[in-house]
């Protein structure tokens, strides 16, 4: 039954359907490989809607693109979970969607993971076509616009195991990598989801970037290894299935930008999902020392609800000024350092004491 | 366990002109948490650096704790010569005996400025059954030292602070209020109001929780108010309430640490 789901997908999802829906790949304009220091990105607010088509989701995304680069933006970045409204083409997933949002908000948050849970086995079989089909469109797209596309998220097969990642897009419409997931939430994991292991920092023509997902926001180490490979932007896609908060939502992107001192590009996916309420708000963060406010933050959505694209720009010069100055940035222990991995994530146990070396 | 945060307003700063003056102010401070049954009380950094040598102002503080018996006491924090290096460091000190000593590890642009030295090691001590350790000023702007604390099963950490700058809320969240909330420990800092050696500071006095476990779910269990005249903020520091809260948003356990394995490996920052 999976199998022929996922034939049948593969089908109304197809890479070649893709394309046609977006007219063929055909940039519009082609920028000189020189390397920009200054330039202007946009996140994606998206309020999730069931797509009957292909053809419906990929305009949908196109809006998005249409008007980044219409705003002059160099890259564009959608959330987490990306890949939701594409199951509305599945006969059937439009309804039930319907039927279970429609049940109280304030239920408890169990009973939405088990509406969802339900859906594993759907999704495990229509990660490919689902895969190909956001990949193709977005593809498609940056190469109209001639704009970075990072892709958001969608769940990849990858020797035999489920992932939840996305792909940085060039200009011309090539996808230069894919980033996985690190840290999953408890749901991602009861559903069999796979972290990875590899984190990757690409250099783009506008400065390095990296592409964790979500929950990765929450670990310092994540940023620590990006910046010490030279990152100076950091896209983080989200879906926060909980109802939006101040504080909740300081405890991701914004911190982690503080201490790593790079810009950071939120794009958030909100609305209701199989009885699921996402919020967020989409952003473009920056060092305290370098925003006008004196707050961190260079761009913000006013609401942690609906569709909305925040532009923001950004200055890897002034990033790299200051954090020549920062008072709280750049310093080194190198012998509290030493050995940080092993003495701190890895002490070694010996009956009940732990030993530090 | 009831905690205190010393609240050290910019009107201290003016009237403690001297030593003499710094001495009756703390004495008094201590009785007031003593009249309020505070378990555990710290004060802010900087304190043993503005008159007398540090070493003096510890010794003070030892000498009233004796008279405030079952408090423990983390005076806020001093410069301490060792082996040809100055340290800038705190400690616990509980009835009139000093219980542990921190160091602090990392320097901030001015503080390297002045010639100051790091300390190497990071301490922790188990009291009235709950561990905890000391994170003294910078320190709370390096994840890594709060992470530490975290996998050595530290519960709270006591963090006399001076921030550099301007009133300025989202600098001070961007330090110790994000590293509880990714570390899910308590966290009681005592923050500096004034000069010192050619520097402005402000910050807030604010006990930290998990933000699941905090009535405001803003992760602070007391925070100075700008417009209140408080001496001391008080909290009761609840095991039960935040070993719920872990449970239910528990970082360390999602720790993905086969990823971290180059941490530190090709750190760029200043050492000299």
């Amino acid at each position: 039954m999976s199998r022929l789901l996922e034939k049948w997908l593969s089908r109304r999802l197809g890479a070649a359907e893709a394309i046609k829906c977006q007219g063929g790949i055909k940039a519009i304009e082609t920028r000189p490989g020189k390397i920009k220091r200054v330039f202007r990105a946009a996140a994606v607010q998206r309020r999730i809607r069931m797509a009957k088509t292909i053809k419906q989701y990929a305009e949908a995304m196109e809006g998005y693109v249409k008007s980044a680069a219409e705003q002059g933006c160099d890259i564009i970045a959608f959330p987490e979970y990306i890949f939701l409204e594409l199951l509305g083409v599945i006969p059937g997933v439009s309804l039930l969607n319907s039927y279970l949002n429609r049940k109280p908000a304030a239920r408890k948050r169990e009973d939405g993971e088990a509406g969802l849970d339900r859906l594993l086995p759907v999704l495990y079989s229509i990660s490919g076509p689902i895969q190909t089909a956001v990949e193709s469109t977005m593809q498609c797209l940056a190469a109209r616009y001639s704009i970075y596309v990072y892709t958001g998220s969608y769940f990849i097969k990858e020797h035999g195991r489920l992932y939840n990642g996305g792909a940085i897009i060039s200009r011309e419409g090539d996808i230069i990598g894919r980033q996985m997931k690190l840290h999953l939430t408890d749901f991602e994991e009861k559903l069999g989801i796979k972290r990875s292991r590899e984190f990757k920092v690409f250099p783009l023509d506008i400065g390095n970037f990296a592409f964790p997902v979500c929950m990765d926001a929450t670990y310092y180490e994540v940023f620590n290894l990006a910046r010490s490979r030279g990152c100076d932007v950091v896209v983080l896609p989200i879906a926060n299935n909980e109802e939006y908060a101040l504080h909740r939502a300081l405890r991701g992107i914004w911190p982690r930008v503080q201490e790593s001192h790079v810009y950071g590009i939120k794009a958030a996916l909100c609305g209701w999902f199989f009885g699921l309420h996402f919020t967020g708000k989409a952003g473009i963060f920056a060092p305290i020392g370098i925003t006008a406010g004196e707050n961190g933050v260079v761009a913000l959505s006013e609401s942690s609800e609906g569709d909305l694209l925040v532009v923001g720009d950004i200055d890897i010069e002034a990033l790299i000024r200051g954090r020549r100055i920062d008072e709280y940035y750049g310093d080194c222990n190198p012998e509290f350092e030493r050995d940080y991995y092993e003495k701190y994530y890895c002490p070694r146990k010996v009956d009940n004491y732990v030993i530090r070396t | 366990m009831k905690a205190a945060s010393i609240v050290f307003s910019d009107r201290d700063y003016r009237d403690i002109s001297s030593y003499y003056k710094l001495a009756e102010k703390v004495s008094y401070w201590l009785r007031l948490c003593h009249e309020q049954d505070v378990s555990i009380v710290t004060f802010p950094a900087l304190l043993g650096c503005l008159f007398e040598n540090g070493e003096e102002y510890i010794k003070g503080i030892v000498e009233q704790s004796t008279i405030f018996k079952g408090m423990a006491i983390c005076p806020g924090s001093c410069y301490e010569s060792d082996s040809g290096g100055i340290y800038h460091s705190s400690c616990i000190i509980l009835d009139g005996e000093i219980r542990m000593k921190q160091r602090q590890l990392y320097l901030a642009r001015w503080e390297q400025e002045l010639g100051l030295s790091r300390g190497v090691e990071l301490n922790s001590m188990c009291l009235w059954g709950m561990k905890l350790g000391i994170m003294v000023s910078t320190d709370v702007f390096y994840p890594q030292v709060s992470r530490a604390f975290a996998l050595s099963g530290v519960e709270l950490v006591l963090a006399p602070t001076a921030v550099i700058g301007g009133r300025n809320m989202s600098r001070q969240l961007s330090g110790l209020w994000q590293n509880v909330q990714a570390n899910l420990f308590f966290a009681i800092e005592s923050s500096f109001k004034g000069s010192f050696k050619g520097c402005a500071f402000h910050g807030s006095s604010i006990i930290h929780a998990p933000l699941d476990m905090t009535a405001g779910e803003d992760g602070f269990l007391a925070l100075e108010q700008k417009d209140m005249e408080a001496e001391i903020i008080t909290a009761e520091l609840d095991k039960v309430k935040r070993a719920e809260a872990v449970s239910r948003f528990d970082t360390l356990a999602q720790l993905n640490k086969e990823a971290y394995k180059d941490i530190f490996s090709a750190s760029e920052g200043r050492t000299s």
